[in-house]
């Protein structure tokens, strides 16, 4: 998933209960040692060459819970094949996405913790520089050149490999077809279009456009800096540049949409804690279009299965640009197993895998999946794999959190509560970056 | 008294006796030493790292490049802008808590000091708020107070009391208002069963001659019920400001301390500066800040309440 540092609670309790049916579970197979777990796949041909790696016959990870709510397909179900086949215990917990990173800090970094993460790409500068996650630039460098160089970086920190890309992502156009229809809006495919649609879907209670509050304002204003040919820093990495010219007219129009325009419901100032409350009123039908990722599409497709929805390309600016998201599977510093972590962050992120990953919208990094028909085969695929090249990510930097989900976080949220214009906001902000950005 | 402390005979024992009494006075002190132990491990050693922690320039993102900083955590949180706001908004916050959790605490427990119907259901359910988890409070009132969903909103618009009401929680100038609400709706329970507690230790017999010399109810909450129970109100009041100020997840799983920072107190400013700007150094100077306020709370609460109730028991 991408940013998704604040997650749903409504998720998190039924996560809640998923996991703890999960530990239970856990608890039981432990209960029953693991010899019953074990023994039954060793007829395998692979186990007693796998056997030799693990030593303990284990290996934990920690994930965001909603890659694991459902025990029985995706990445659950992967790790129990491995399992199976090699003779070893894979262990997934799915960890609450707002809790993952700094659970990880403190257990690890104490010396427990799990052997495996899959994290959010946008912490590993975190995990790396707080030495949680293990540098593996040497035994990465065999599998570099399987994967989309953009991909690949974002599981990287100041040119060292700390992960494996799990997968990708990157924030497209969703629109209501029954409401463009209606109204003979067409797609739009620019700035203007955008705005003008926005309007003239807006009224009699459905609006145009769908916004966030908070980060999950800031989050979704990166893609219109960087078509506007804006940067978030310079080439030094570290000083803020958002708030230039093409940022400051970025924003405003960015700003003008929910503040002049009123495209967006009204509600939208609440959404500040998770993407479900975004994609909320575009679920009802009440709001015509909204920029986001795949992971925006399952609230549709379980909330209301005969929405009549597409995806496009976010609109142009003077370039197309979006957010390039995705999950990093990494080792823990601190596991006794690398080598038996290594070869299952091999196996995952090999082609024959993707299975685990596509119900999710989410596309492999790896350019031998992408270049395939694989790519073709789904209407809303192709859009995030056509996208995936204008996909920009964003700083590398432990600290960046403290700029999207801080100080970014709280200019939009002044901006949309009517404490500050745009412009001013925007340029407090920036100031109050450069601190935070040196870290 | 003279004859009880016969000092020639005890300052001329027997080598026996001294190490019996030895003995005796060491032994209470043996007997309580694991659990002493124990508690001071627990206890004393985060307090200890946590003061030691605010002393360095230390950073989540650069383990093991500590370095001596100082006092400069404590003038750089203490210069900064949003420090003073942070420091009033935490006093808002525990004060006002302080004043609905105990003022209706007050009133609940006298109405289920009286005689009522099913007392003893009414009295049980009345701490369900208290024992529900903090998650599903935050679960149930983020649902009843959503914008567009929420039947609180949907209640006052179709009622025709507010035409446009705000996003209770998403709005600077009700989200602390509308958390302390929520809190107090939790929180009351537990002040009121302590102070209920309090209530029924007074003896009855003290209203029934203080009716028969015709005082009026207010009289008698006021001389009798109040006096009786002010062991359990200075206990209930201790417990709720050190616990408001204290209150993480009353506040960060509603907004983080947004919109803004309206919301913003020290222990939300403390994990944020921990987990988002990834600095140690200044978290555990934030912390000392707290543990210091409690401190001064709990000092005031033994020199005010212990004290007095010793001197009344010489």
């Amino acid at each position: 998933m991408a940013p998704t540092y604040r997650e749903s609670l409504r998720l998190d309790r039924r996560r809640f209960l998923g996991l703890a049916g999960g530990s239970a579970a856990a608890l039981a197979l432990a209960a029953c040692g693991t010899s019953a777990v074990t023994d039954t796949p060793a007829a395998g041909g692979t186990a007693a060459a796998s056997g030799g790696g693990g030593g303990g016959g284990s290996l934990t990870i920690w994930a965001n819970a909603a890659l694991t709510a459902d025990k029985t397909t995706g990445l659950s179900k992967a790790a129990a094949d491995y399992g199976s086949a090699n003779g070893i215990t894979v262990d997934v917990q799915g960890i609450p996405t707002t809790d993952l990173t700094a659970k990880l800090t403190t257990t690890i970094g104490g010396g427990a913790g799990p052997d495996l993460a899959i994290v959010d790409s946008s912490s590993v500068p975190q995990l790396a520089a707080g030495q949680i996650l293990a540098d593996l630039t040497s035994r990465a460098g065999s599998i570099k050149d399987q994967f989309v160089a953009d991909v690949w970086k974002s599981s990287s920190f100041q040119d060292k490999q700390f992960g494996v890309p799990y997968y990708a992502n990157d924030v497209v156009l969703y629109v209501n077809k029954d409401l463009l229809g209606k109204a003979g809006v067409e797609a739009p495919k620019t700035w203007d279009e955008l705005q003008a649609a926005a309007v003239e879907l807006t009224g009699g209670g459905s609006y145009g456009y769908m916004m966030g509050a908070n980060g999950y304002g800031s989050f979704l204003f990166w893609p219109w800096l960087w078509q506007n040919g804006g940067t978030i820093v310079g080439d030094d990495g570290i000083t803020p540049t958002f708030a230039d010219d093409a940022g400051q007219e970025a924003f405003q129009f960015y700003a003008d949409l929910a503040i002049k325009h009123k495209v967006a419901p009204p509600e939208f100032v609440a959404v500040t804690s998770s993407w479900d409350q975004y994609v909320a009123p575009f679920v009802q039908g009440k709001v015509a279009m909204m920029a986001t990722g795949p992971w925006g599409a399952p609230s549709i497709t379980k909330g209301n299965p005969d929405l009549n929805w597409e995806v496009a390309p976010l609109p142009k600016g003077k370039q197309a640009a979006t957010i390039l998201g995705g999950a990093t599977i990494g080792v823990s510093a601190k596991t006794a197993q690398t080598d038996a972590a290594w070869k299952f962050v091999e196996w995952i992120t090999s082609a024959d895998q993707v299975g685990a990953i596509q119900a999710t919208n989410n596309i492999p990094g790896r350019t031998d999946v992408l270049d395939s028909a694989w790519a073709e085969e789904d209407p809303i695929r192709k859009v995030f794999v056509q996208q995936l090249p204008d996909a920009k990510a964003r700083p590398t930097l432990p600290t960046w959190g403290s700029v999207e989900w801080g100080v970014m976080a709280d200019a939009w949220d002044s901006v949309i509560q009517g404490k500050k214009d745009p412009a001013t906001a925007l340029t407090d902000a920036a100031a109050a970056s450069v601190d935070k950005l040196k870290g | 008294m003279s004859i009880l402390q016969a000092p020639p005979a005890a300052r001329t024992p027997g080598a026996g006796t001294r190490v019996r009494r030895r003995r005796r006075r060491w032994e209470p002190v043996l007997y309580i030493a694991p659990a002493f132990v124990v508690m001071a491990l627990i206890i004393g050693y985060p307090v200890i790292s946590a003061i030691g922690t605010s002393f360095l320039h230390s950073s989540l993102a650069a383990p093991g490049k500590d370095s001596f900083a100082g006092f400069s955590n404590y003038v750089d949180l203490i210069g900064s802008e949003e420090f003073l706001g942070v420091l009033g908004r935490t006093a808002v916050w525990a004060i006002a808590s302080l004043v609905t959790q105990v003022g209706l605490a007050l009133f609940v427990a006298n109405i289920l000091n009286k005689k009522l119907f099913a007392r003893g259901f009414v009295r049980t359910s009345i701490i369900v708020p208290w024992v529900v988890p903090s998650v599903i409070v935050a679960l149930i009132w983020r649902f009843l107070l959503d914008p567009a969903q929420g039947p609180i909103n949907a209640l006052l618009r179709n009622s025709g009391l507010l035409e446009a009401p705000p996003a209770w929680l998403a709005s600077t100038a009700t989200a602390l208002p509308t958390l302390i609400v929520i809190g107090a709706w939790k929180w009351t329970p537990f002040a009121a069963v302590i102070l209920l507690a309090g209530m029924q230790q007074i003896p009855h017999e003290q209203y029934e001659a203080a009716t028969v010399d015709g005082a009026s109810a207010f009289r008698r909450w006021f001389h009798i019920t109040l006096p009786g129970i002010r062991t359990s109100l200075a206990l209930v009041c201790l417990t709720t400001i050190s616990g408001s100020i204290n209150n993480f997840n009353g506040i960060w799983l509603f907004t983080r301390g947004g919109p803004v920072g309206s919301t913003d107190i020290l222990t939300t400013l403390a994990y944020r500066t921990a987990f988002q700007d990834l600095d140690l150094g200044m978290a555990a100077t934030a912390s000392v800040v707290i543990f210091v306020l409690m401190l001064i709370i709990a000092v005031v609460y033994f020199f005010v309440v212990e004290g007095r109730s010793k001197g009344r028991r010489s």
